[in-house]
């Protein structure tokens, strides 16, 4: 038993115990959802992965080993090796690295920004609105893959310009997301209050406003994730994105695609890794959905 | 303390409120009563500048609205609204809440005030660290009320403080109001559809309906059915 403590004496401890109890209740509701708790297994499984990368691989992800050229899979290469004879298995663990450096990059990036722009549109309505989301709207009428095309052709390849070229295309989504939350917020009762007590614009869009956007976006975020991998696995595939030896999944397909009808492995083991961590994310984010969306949510 | 002079507000096309007046003693508490639509609610709404499309003029302390700034403003009349489950932030704890227009308006010691404000509206400085939905309805108002006294203020609106609650716990906030009314010396306007919370709790009364003003009665008048309007006597036998 935990000891209750008091929040007059002791209001530090109290104002930590309430929002522990309050996250200890949505676990509690997250843990009722087993396909999102497979999720988050997946999900943690990548980041495991990532962090554990040198204990976690056999080979040295980047050392050719010419006498085992597209050897298959065995005891020696679990995953098989590639056509220079690198394991692909190490090589799929420390693509995990490269796969979560652009998830987060993107992420980063785009999430806040389209948070702003929507909050600040959605709170202030009228001209600011319609300058703001005319300028989503542009960005949202040019189709993803191309606007991230032209870009990444225009910096040159890399994979922090890919995360760049997919973030331009990435933050519309959110912008939208949050204005629309911000509109319904912006005249609730509880943002009058602050706003009668003398509270800045300010104050309330990033006090009152923004918290009440990021559940959604929260949501938006966890399946925006799964569509940046496969986003990013394409420009690699292209050979737009991470470029040779570094060992990104979509690169790895394409060069495994030469191969594909006599050593099937080197393309199909980075596609199942692309495919079971895309999964992932995606169950995660229903999961969250489920439990974080104010539409679906009943009032407790 | 209030004097609202020939105050139309504009919904675009439509009018809301047209041509009403009327003024507020200190310390007297003042009603506004009327079926649902009569502008009665716009009416505080708009004295606090919620609303933006309104002429005539609306005095409070002889200071124009208009000329006031937010803050100043914020430190003389504050409102409690009407549904005590959208008047909170669902994400913040109470005592945030309560601490918050203090903050804002950098007064000394939120901390020990926000303690002193949760014990004067009677639920103790233990719920510091509730969140809202942890409430019952009748505890939100409470909080409401406190976060609304945060500032000091000399004059309280009211939009229907209890139509939201249970009967049992009507009472209960009306008493506690009654009570702070005295303690702290404060000037209340309420706005209801109920007679009965109108005439238990306010020394003066306006009847509107369909966005205009039909009459002003003082308690004994209500009392005494000194009434010359049908319509407030419709109103009256209605409840």
């Amino acid at each position: 038993m935990s000891v209750i403590a008091d929040p007059i004496i002791d209001p530090k401890r109290a104002l930590r115990a309430a929002r522990i109890a309050e996250f200890k209740s949505f676990a509690r509701r997250f843990m009722r959802n087993p396909l999102g708790m497979v999720g988050l297994v997946i999900v943690i499984a990548l980041l495991v992965c990532a962090a554990l990368a040198p204990i976690l691989a056999t080979h040295d992800p980047y050392l050719p080993a010419l006498s085992d050229r597209l050897a298959a899979p065995g005891a020696e290469y679990w995953f098989g090796a590639d056509e220079l004879g690198r394991d692909i298995y190490s090589r799929i663990i420390y693509g995990s690295r490269l796969t979560l450096l652009i998830v987060a990059l993107v992420i980063v990036t785009s999430a806040p920004v389209g948070l702003v722009i929507g909050a600040i549109a959605g709170n202030y309505g009228g001209w600011v609105d319609r300058i703001f989301m005319r300028i989503t709207d542009v960005f949202l009428a040019i189709p993803k893959l191309l606007l991230a095309l032209a870009f990444v052709a225009a910096l040159g390849p890399g994979i922090v310009n890919a995360a760049l070229a997919i973030t331009l295309t990435a933050w519309p989504p959110y912008a939208r997301l949050a204005r629309a939350e911000a509109l319904i917020v912006r005249n609730s009762d509880y943002v009058n209050a602050i706003r009668l007590a003398g509270a800045s614009d300010f104050h309330i869009i990033v006090y009152h406003i923004m918290p009440m956007c990021l559940s959604s976006v929260i949501v938006r975020m966890t399946f925006d994730m799964a569509g940046i991998i496969l986003t990013a696995a394409g420009l690699g595939f292209i050979g737009l994105g991470a470029q040779p030896p570094l060992p990104e999944w979509g690169a790895m397909i394409s060069t495994g695609r030469k191969f594909i009808f006599d050593q099937w492995w080197v393309a199909t083991v980075p596609g199942f890794a692309i495919f079971i961590v895309s999964l992932g994310f995606n169950l995660l984010g229903d999961a969250m959905r489920d439990l974080l969306d104010p539409h679906l949510r009943q009032r407790r | 303390m209030i004097k609202v002079d020939h105050l139309t507000v504009n919904f675009g096309p439509s009018v809301a409120v047209r041509d009403v007046s009327f003024s507020v003693a200190q310390g007297e508490s003042f009603g506004l009563v009327g079926e649902s639509g009569s502008g009665k609610s716009t009416i505080l709404r708009t004295v606090m500048g919620l609303n933006p499309d309104w002429s005539g003029s609306i005095k409070i302390d002889g200071q124009d609205t208009k000329s006031t700034s937010r803050t100043d403003l914020a430190r003389r009349v504050q409102m409690v609204f009407q549904d005590p489950y959208a008047s909170l932030h669902p994400r913040y704890v109470i005592g945030h809440a309560i601490a918050e227009p203090m903050r804002i308006n950098k007064m000394p010691n939120p901390e020990k005030r926000t303690l002193e404000l949760l014990d004067l509206i009677g639920l103790g400085g233990q719920f510091r660290f509730r969140f809202p939905h942890e409430l019952s309805g009748g505890q939100r108002q409470r909080v409401a009320i406190a976060r609304a006294l945060a500032l000091n203020p000399k004059i309280l609106l009211l939009d229907e403080p209890t139509s939201a609650l249970d009967v049992s716990i009507q009472a209960e906030i009306l008493n506690l109001l009654n009570q702070l009314r005295k303690e702290l010396n404060l000037t209340f306007v309420i706005v209801s559809h109920d007679l009965a919370v109108i005439s238990y709790m306010c020394d003066r009364l306006m009847v509107m309906r369909n966005a205009e003003a039909v009459e002003t009665l003082s308690r004994s008048q209500l009392r005494s059915r000194d009434i010359a309007q049908s319509y407030t006597r419709e109103l009256i036998a209605a409840s």
